[in-house]
């Protein structure tokens, strides 16, 4: 085996070459296969699949709406219901989850009812409460509904089941329930305690 | 005769600095196989992450910093002998350089280490990119400075040398060899001054408690001042053995003595001016000054691919004296069967890929898109960690028979080193890039988040971990290997008085075709450092009007 010279390599030494040609084709054809496969791939997504990801993700969004800080529910009826904050605070090995409902309208003129039933992890395990919540048209300031959880740690919540006493008909009401899929839910470490 | 033979105060040096590098080289080494399961998850039992800083900071200083530095020195002491035909100049300043960086690389080694010693009150776990506002035990910014001052007093013995060799030799033109020495180290020392400058006025006294508050943009600044042009001090070393050794290698000769110099030269010129392309996130800075720098980090394409031109013109010509024929056919006449061309040959190759990358990096907007991602590594790892690093293993392969007078052993072994390092870091490298366009960061133990999934273009995580993972085994594997036959030759090889064939013939063009001017050392210094004050010193100003030297003024003015 030649180390270094400009000579010519001998040719009979026939294993110097198989072993070359196995080290080139392996260890050099490899890579390349690797390289033309990645450029292939990326050149497909981006002429091919990145449309029909898009047109997917449009779909979704029109299909289910999430629920975030901020948004309401119950928006068709007379007493709809403001999610004011959703957050996960962290302090160590201890995961809580908060929410905080209130009326939309601080001026309505609607008394109003939620119920909390459970809530949906993303481990699809179920946390359930009997959390009801409710307020009077003539109650002063604003009032506030604050739930906490207990979470397994790194479980996120995904989905919220709950019900609001709402007028459905001249006099009568109902429990108009709502399976709510939560947003990317804020995450605070160390959040002081309030 | 040998080198060994006929400059053997030159070979003892050389041999030296090639034995803490070589040592560097395996514990930085280890160090990266290390974090390479960690942050992928398959393998956590090495370390806690909360270590991983301390690791990833022994993996960059020990072989960015210190396998470089001593490397290139040994390199630089057998290339300036033989070109010069003459000893060291004094052998008491010669070694008294190397145990300068010795003692200063231990000192920094041992900071860094004592960071994985429970309890310890010694840490240096700042990054290879070490500026506020992670703060280190006042010894590894010591210990660095010393190797900084040493690497100077290194380049002062090379000069020393030159001015010898020139009262002897007047009007004769420096000797290629010579020439890329002197050009890089000219280089050095232009862009060390900021790196100077930071470590001793400025992070010496905060890690001593001298001064309590620092503002991070400045030490920053300084730092990338030499942060860009490092990255250079690498790669003309290996651009070194590409010019003056690969085109013997292949067969043949170096196909452009002047396009020889003009590489360099532009190098010199253009290497430090670009620093802030390193700081496009940074506040603090115009947003012209960072455009200015991308210009000029473009620029810098030019030098690459015009030694892509003369290097792969130098590699035909020689396939062709051994009987290539047609376009690419005479590709297979090279000689793919000697572990030193193997691994310069696919260093260069490798060279190109992370060169495409760096247009990516050097591109203000789009470096956006993977600013402090796993793409930045992917990047270097190819460029530093493969054009570098394998040129370097590879070329010990040639060197090292020369020092010690040892035929090369285990030559099979030898022989796979090369082709497996490519494989190892394709896998590797190809993974992070891909990782690090999905946004995963780089400089993190444990990239999983809860709560959030990553996005990738295509395939899957756990696929691109995997992918990482089993290439930085591949590499372990192949460092073991070359480690192996290093050890191996150096003890144990056939002595002889020819272990190699180290005659480097002259270039196709050579030197008489050469015009005169590109040996005007003091013209193209010059010009260098008048290109660093127009790039560094507006900006430099700019920061000192908005108050960096007071600490609680506003980043603006208001």
């Amino acid at each position: 085996m030649t180390e270094n010279s400009g000579n010519p390599q001998d040719g009979s030494d026939n294993s110097s070459k198989r072993l070359v040609k196995i080290l080139v084709i392996i260890f050099i054809g490899v890579p390349i296969l690797i390289e033309l496969m990645t450029l292939f791939n990326i050149l497909n997504v981006q002429f091919f699949e990145d449309d029909e990801k898009e047109v997917a993700s449009e779909e979704a969004v029109t299909q289910v709406d999430e629920l975030a800080e901020g948004d309401t529910l119950w928006t068709d009826y007379a007493a709809p219901v403001l999610l004011k904050s959703i957050r996960i605070k962290v302090r160590g090995q201890d995961w809580k989850f908060e929410l905080v409902f209130s009326p939309s309208d601080s001026t309505t003129e609607q008394d109003s009812l939620v119920q909390v039933d459970s809530l949906k992890l993303q481990s699809d395990e179920i946390l359930r409460t009997d959390t009801t919540f409710s307020w009077q048209a003539s109650e002063e300031g604003i009032p506030e509904l604050i739930m906490e959880w207990k979470l397994p740690p790194g479980d996120i919540p995904t989905t919220l089941y709950l019900r609001s006493e709402q007028q459905i008909a001249d006099d009568s009401t109902a429990m108009v329930p709502r399976e709510a899929p939560l947003d990317k839910i804020p995450v605070r470490y160390n959040a002081d305690e309030s | 005769m040998t080198f060994l033979q006929k400059y053997p105060k030159a070979s003892k040096v050389a041999k030296a600095n090639f034995i803490v590098a070589f040592i560097a080289l395996a514990i930085g080494g280890f160090f990266g196989f290390v974090q390479a399961l960690h942050r992928t998850d398959v393998f956590r039992g090495f370390f806690n992450s909360s270590e991983y800083y301390t690791i990833l900071t022994g993996h960059g200083v020990l072989l960015a910093l210190i396998f470089t530095t001593f490397f290139i020195a040994g390199l630089f002491v057998w290339g300036v002998t033989r070109s010069l035909d003459r000893e060291p100049e004094n052998m008491a300043f010669t070694w008294s350089w190397f145990w300068l960086m010795v003692i200063g690389l231990t000192m920094t080694a041992l900071t860094i280490l004592a960071g994985l010693v429970p309890d310890s009150s010694i840490r240096a776990a700042v990054l290879y990119t070490f500026y506020p506002p992670l703060q280190a035990h006042p010894g590894f910014y010591i210990g660095l400075a010393l190797v900084i001052i040493a690497s100077w007093m290194a380049g002062a013995d090379w000069f020393w040398s030159y001015r010898k060799w020139r009262e002897n030799h007047p009007g004769e033109r420096i000797p290629i060899l010579t020439f890329m020495a002197l050009f890089t180290m000219l280089m050095w020392y232009i862009c060390t001054i900021g790196v100077a400058i930071e470590v001793v006025g400025l992070l010496i006294p905060w890690s001593l408690g001298i001064v309590t508050e620092i503002e991070p943009l400045l030490p920053r600044t300084l730092f990338w001042y030499f942060g860009h042009a490092v990255v250079y001090f690498w790669l003309l070393p290996a651009y070194y053995v590409w010019y003056a050794i690969l085109p013997k290698l292949s067969g043949g000769r170096l196909f452009s003595d002047s396009m020889t110099r003009i590489v360099f030269i532009i190098f010199l010129i253009l290497s430090t001016p670009v620093g802030y392309h390193h700081q496009y996130a940074d506040p603090g800075i115009s947003v012209g000054f960072k455009f200015y720098a991308m210009a000029t980090t473009l620029l810098l394409l030019l030098p690459s691919l015009m030694t892509l031109f003369t290097v792969v013109a130098s590699m035909e010509h020689g396939a062709r004296q051994r009987g290539g024929k047609g376009y690419l056919k005479w590709i297979g006449k090279l000689p793919w069967d000697s572990p030193a061309f193997v691994g310069c040959a696919l260093a260069g190759i490798m060279f190109a890929a992370g060169g495409f990358s760096g247009m990516i990096n050097a591109s203000m907007n789009i470096n956006l898109l993977i600013h402090n991602t796993l793409w930045v590594p992917g990047h270097f790892h190819l460029t530093v960690g493969t054009a570098v690093a394998l040129t370097f293993m590879a070329i010990s392969y040639w060197l090292i028979p020369q020092l010690t007078g040892r035929k090369l052993k285990y030559k099979t072994l030898a022989l796979i080193q090369p082709y497996s390092w490519f494989l190892g870091m394709t896998l590797m490298s190809n993974a992070m890039h891909r990782a690090g366009l999905m946004g995963e960061p780089r400089r993190t133990a444990e990239p999983e988040y809860s709560g959030f999934d990553y996005e990738p273009i295509f395939g899957s995580v756990g696929e691109m971990q995997w992918q990482i993972a089993i290439g930085g085994t591949i590499l372990t594997i192949s460092l073991v290997l070359f480690l192996w036959v290093m050890i191996g030759t150096w003890l144990a090889g056939e002595k002889s008085d020819q272990p190699v064939d180290d005659h480097i013939p002259e270039p196709l063009s050579g030197v008489e075709h050469t015009p005169a001017i590109l040996d005007n050392i003091k013209l193209w210094t010059a010009l260098a450092i008048i290109l660093v004050l127009l790039a560094y010193s507006f900006p430099l100003w700019e920061m000192v009007q908005d108050g960096i030297f007071e600490p609680g003024a506003l980043p603006r003015p208001s």
